[in-house]
């Protein structure tokens, strides 16, 4: 019974923590068509923000949820301005320019900020469940993922900018020529994508450390997440994040951990094989 | 020969940290050698120039700088007490940015065009075997200043790092006896981690302990939610880990989280390598034991005044130097006294002088070349991390290396090329 | 089959044959074996080249045919004891592996970014598997698989059926270069085939060219295997340059690298790849002698760069620069 739960409180982890590396990449992608393959790096400078404030004498929960996503918003925005708004509508540049980008972050990184960056112990303790005992920071990561999609969700669903931001996500001249101004919803979009990147990242710092080439672990994984799920950007997101996690949890629950991570690669080969725009290209279209 | 003479000044502009006075004495050289007769005499005085094949970029540039770092101050210091047989030494330094095809590229360099003495360098066993056989096809002497999963015996090659049954032989039965009996492994998934795990589990049952479960992650798994909830399972009185890079290391932070530090002691032979224990929260340290050849907490005479050397060159507040990089350090020396020992730099007489069984008193002890295997006989210590730093409880001296291993010997068969496996 | 005739092709084959055949009797051997790689990895870029220039296939996981031919190649050349059959399977097997995920994606009507990700993601579940293979148990006849570690002391390339004779750096020097020649001139010959040019037809326009009647899928699967083939090949030469092949061949990094060398060089040209390849090797090696700046800066950089103000590559502006020195000189 305690093993049973401790196995569902872990495919919980697992698409949570799927979910929180990749809805800033999709809300990016999905509403603006770009893929941001700097996103790691977005991940990376969240975390830095998250631990170095907090060793600067910042409340931990400051730094974590108001720090870390402000950081990588500001950053997010310079980036969208020099470089990303010179490249809508070219999918394949926008990745290969940030790619370029995460490049040189990782390299800026490196030489400034350096490997040696001691790590923040996750708070809360542990969870005794039967005779298994599990860290608390888990049910918080699990409920980070369900805030941040939440938020979002309302965001895009019941508010005036959430109205815009779909409108100029489905139809940019159109919306261009009711007065909204395109480029600036843009530019707020990518900071959004941005923030909730920042603080996914200051989330996850605890658990996986920091460094400068930590964004290589996420960015496959994220991609691919946010592809398989397609065009909508939060529902298509938990949903990917949820198959996948769950079926490659599930897979390294009962063989091992490389066993789990191909099977959660070689099912989002499958879905894409089967759904070729991704879940929401099929199910729940026009989604958020 | 125009090209050799050519060379000093393009080695010169390629490196850092050389005086002027240096660079314009090759300048003389080069331009002498070009004008008189009496060149061989001169070159007799030019610099020694030692090759360093190291990762200062790239995933491994935390392991690479430290070792760079080791070797320039090796150098230094042998160059300020004058140098080896009148001469000074000259690094080339590579950066080989944690790609395998450079160091082909760079160990072909620096034995055709930069024409070293000695290469050190490699940080994965994937590199060294990259470079090690063009190193030998080249003629030029290697050294290799790793902890690595052991067995390589080549007649180039001098390995200045332990290998897993020299941390292990002591470190086994001392968990076993300490913690209990039920010993779960978690190791890197490459060969190191299976060599390591194949000696725990022999040298385990040796000690009346027995392993409960062993698993073996990529180096760049950092998820182990399903892991722990294992080792849970397998009721295991100590977790043995072989740990290996950034990655894993966010398994300790995911272990104190589940509160399992204060139920389940954990050991490694990893921990501490290149001051990966200083990035953790003390909390999350605490406890854990570890072996290694070389702390920075040893307390010995030798190791203070290169601790105050360190802190000359690099500055006070410089990082945990650990063991890696004095593997470099002591490599630097080993040679040196090789070389003065033979009278030469010439590879052969230094094979010889290295192979009389030659030692240096290092950081880390006593450090001595086992001439049948071209590994070091080295002292191990024990220790636990107390509030961020290692504490030092156990020493033993001289431990062999690939011990009851004669596959290997060099002095009868020199000829063998070949990495030995572990065998039982 | 014109293009055999045509001056520019028949000048191109006879300058290179030159140069090659020169080369080694006038540069260092040191520099010999830097070009050898650098050779061997331009094979591996007019490969991607084809595949993403011509054929318009975004394939960011072309670097796991390298691999796979490397991987092949060690395995076949460690078992046989010759070369020769070995490199043959090096080609054969990666073109089977792209038959098969080609037709899994192409037939499925996969395509663009969709595409992009499923290669990425063959790449790197090959780069997990690979790497899962330490210990003893995974060998295949005399190879040990070695997992992370890469397979060491993969047997050096030798005379056609004559494993006695090995090839030395010399001679691994003038077949890389001799078949990065060859792949070269046999690539723009097949540009100007028919086949080649509905290829770059479906690039240009895929509902067009269905349209017209041709089966797109057929022509992309074509393409996405020849493109296999020469990167195995790449890859079967890369691992008797070094002796060692491992899994890094699969990594992202070298994913990236490759599309960095088309890229910068010039898509949609033949000639852009090679020129890119040998540009970033060359800063790569260069940034490693002096240190001068971290790598990955300076690859960002360029390949940002690259992107932002030379989206169609170095090949188009060294062509108009070659022109117009031309047409200066009919003036004069």
């Amino acid at each position: 019974m305690d093993a049973t739960i401790l196995l569902l409180v872990q495919i919980l982890y697992g698409a949570a923590s799927l979910f929180l590396i990749s809805i800033g990449l999709a809300v990016i992608f999905g509403m603006m068509g770009v893929i941001n393959f700097a996103h790691g790096e977005f991940l990376m400078i969240g975390g830095f923000a998250f631990v170095l404030s907090q060793r600067a004498g910042v409340n931990f929960w400051v730094a974590m949820f108001v720090v870390a996503p402000l950081v990588v918003a500001i950053f997010g925005v310079i980036i969208e301005r020099t470089i990303i708004r010179w490249l809508y509508g070219r999918v394949v540049d926008t990745i290969l320019a940030t790619w370029g980008l995460s490049l040189l972050l990782i390299g800026i990184a490196s030489t400034t900020l350096g490997y040696y960056q001691e790590g923040v112990a996750p708070p809360f303790g542990s969870v005794q469940i039967g005779n298994y005992s599990e860290g608390g920071y888990t049910f918080f990561v699990i409920g980070v993922a369900f805030f941040i999609l939440a938020l979002l969700y309302g965001l895009l669903r019941f508010t005036q900018f959430g109205l815009i931001a779909r409108g100029t996500m489905q139809n940019p001249a159109m919306a261009a020529a009711l007065g909204v101004n395109v480029s600036y919803v843009y530019s707020i979009t990518f900071a959004l994508g941005a923030a909730v990147s920042g603080l996914a990242g200051a989330v996850l710092a605890p658990i996986a450390g920091v460094m400068p080439v930590i964004g290589a672990t996420y960015i496959a994984k994220s991609f691919i997440t946010v592809i398989t799920g397609g065009a909508s950007p939060v529902a298509g997101t938990a949903l990917a994040a949820g198959i996948l996690g769950s079926t490659g949890q599930i897979t390294a629950f009962l063989t091992t951990a490389v066993i789990g991570e191909v099977v959660l690669l070689a099912t989002a080969i499958v879905i894409l094989r089967l759904l070729p725009a991704g879940i929401t290209g099929r199910f729940f279209k026009g989604a958020i | 020969m125009s090209g050799n003479r050519r060379e000093p000044v393009d080695v010169i502009r390629q490196k850092s940290g050389i005086s002027r006075r240096t660079f314009v004495a090759a300048g003389a050289t080069t331009l002498l050698g070009g004008f008189t007769a009496a060149a061989p005499a001169i070159a007799q005085n030019a610099p020694i120039k030692v090759g360093a094949l190291v990762d200062l970029s790239g995933p491994l540039q935390p392991f690479g700088q430290g070792k760079m770092q080791a070797i320039q101050l090796a150098a230094e210091e042998i160059n300020a007490a004058g140098g080896l047989l009148g001469r000074k030494i000259e690094l080339v330094q590579y950066d080989t940015q944690s790609e395998n095809q450079l160091y082909g590229q760079f160990a072909q360099q620096l034995a055709l065009r930069d024409k070293v003495a000695v290469v050190h360098g490699a940080i994965t066993s994937a590199a060294r075997e990259v470079a090690r056989p063009v190193l030998k096809r080249a003629q030029t002497l290697y050294f290799y200043n790793m902890i690595y999963e052991g067995g390589l015996c080549d007649q180039n090659t001098f390995v200045t790092g332990p290998t897993p049954q020299q941390l292990l032989q002591k470190l086994i039965p001392y968990i076993v006896n300490r913690f209990g009996k039920r010993v779960y492994i978690l190791a890197a998934d490459y060969n190191f981690g299976h060599y390591s795990a194949e000696w725990v589990k022999k040298i385990a049952k040796e000690s009346g302990g027995e392993v409960v479960g062993s698993e073996f992650f990529p180096l760049e798994a950092n998820s182990f939610g399903p892991t722990i909830a294992r080792i849970q399972q397998a009721k295991a009185d100590v977790v043995f880990n072989v740990f290996v890079g950034p990655a894993h290391a966010s398994f300790y932070g995911q272990w104190a989280a589940a509160g399992m530090n204060k139920k389940i002691p954990m050991a490694s032979h990893t921990l501490g390598d290149a001051g990966d224990q200083k990035r953790m929260p003390p909390e999350v340290s605490e406890g854990l034991v570890t072996v290694k050849n070389y702390f920075d907490e040893i307390d010995s005479p030798k190791n203070k005044a290169f601790l105050a050397n360190y802190a000359k060159k690099f500055g006070a507040n410089h990082n945990y130097i650990g063991s890696l990089s004095v593997a470099d350090y002591q490599a630097m020396y080993l040679w040196a006294e090789a070389v003065k020992k033979a009278g030469s730099i010439e590879r052969a007489a230094v094979i010889k002088a290295l192979e009389s069984g030659i030692s240096i008193d290092g950081p880390s002890g006593k450090v001595t070349i086992d001439p049948a295997t071209h590994h070091c006989v080295l002292d191990m210590y024990l220790a636990e991390m107390k509030g961020g730093d290692f504490k030092i409880l156990e020493h033993w001296a001289g431990l062999k290396p690939m011990d009851g291993d004669a596959r290997c010997d060099l002095i009868k068969n020199p000829s063998t090329n070949q990495q030995f496996g572990p065998q039982f | 089959m014109r293009e055999l005739k045509s001056p520019a092709f028949i000048a191109t084959a006879i300058i290179g044959l030159i140069v090659i055949l020169l080369a080694p009797h006038v540069l260092e051997l040191n520099t010999v074996f830097n070009l050898t790689v650098y050779a061997i990895m331009a094979i591996l870029a007019l490969s991607l080249g084809l595949v993403w220039g011509m054929g318009g296939i975004l394939s960011f996981g072309q670097t796991a045919f390298f691999g796979l031919g490397g991987y092949v190649y060690a395995v076949a050349a460690l078992n046989f004891g010759d070369s020769t059959p070995a490199l043959l399977v090096a080609i054969v097997i990666p073109i089977i592996f792209a038959a098969i995920v080609g037709y899994f994606a192409f037939f499925g009507r996969v395509s663009d970014v969709y595409f992009g990700v499923i290669s990425l993601t063959m790449s790197l579940i090959l780069f997990n598997l690979i790497n899962s293979t330490s210990g003893s148990g995974y060998r295949i006849g005399n190879a040990p698989l070695g997992g992370y570690n890469g397979i060491p002391s993969v047997p050096p390339l030798n005379l056609p059926f004559d494993p006695a004779n090995a090839l030395d750096f010399e001679g691994m020097f003038l077949a890389a270069a001799l078949i990065l020649l060859a792949v070269y001139l046999g690539l723009r010959v097949f540009m100007k085939s028919s086949f080649g040019r509905i290829a770059v037809s479906v690039r240009e326009n895929e509902l067009r060219a269905e349209l017209l009647g041709y089966d797109v899928r057929l022509y992309k699967l074509g393409t996405f295997c020849i493109g296999a083939g020469i990167a195995g090949l790449a890859g079967a030469l890369y691992a008797s340059w070094g002796s060692f092949i491992g899994p890094s061949a699969f990594s992202l990094s070298f994913a990236a690298q490759t599309i960095i060398w088309v890229l910068l060089g010039g898509l949609g040209t033949l000639i852009g790849p090679i020129i890119g390849c040998f540009i970033v090797q060359f800063v790569t090696m260069w940034l490693g002698e002096t240190k001068f700046i971290n790598p990955n800066i300076a690859l960002g950089l360029l390949f940002l760069v690259s992107v932002m103000v030379l989206p169609k590559g170095l090949a188009p502006v060294a062509q108009r620069v070659v022109s117009t020195l031309q047409r200066r000189g009919t003036a004069s």
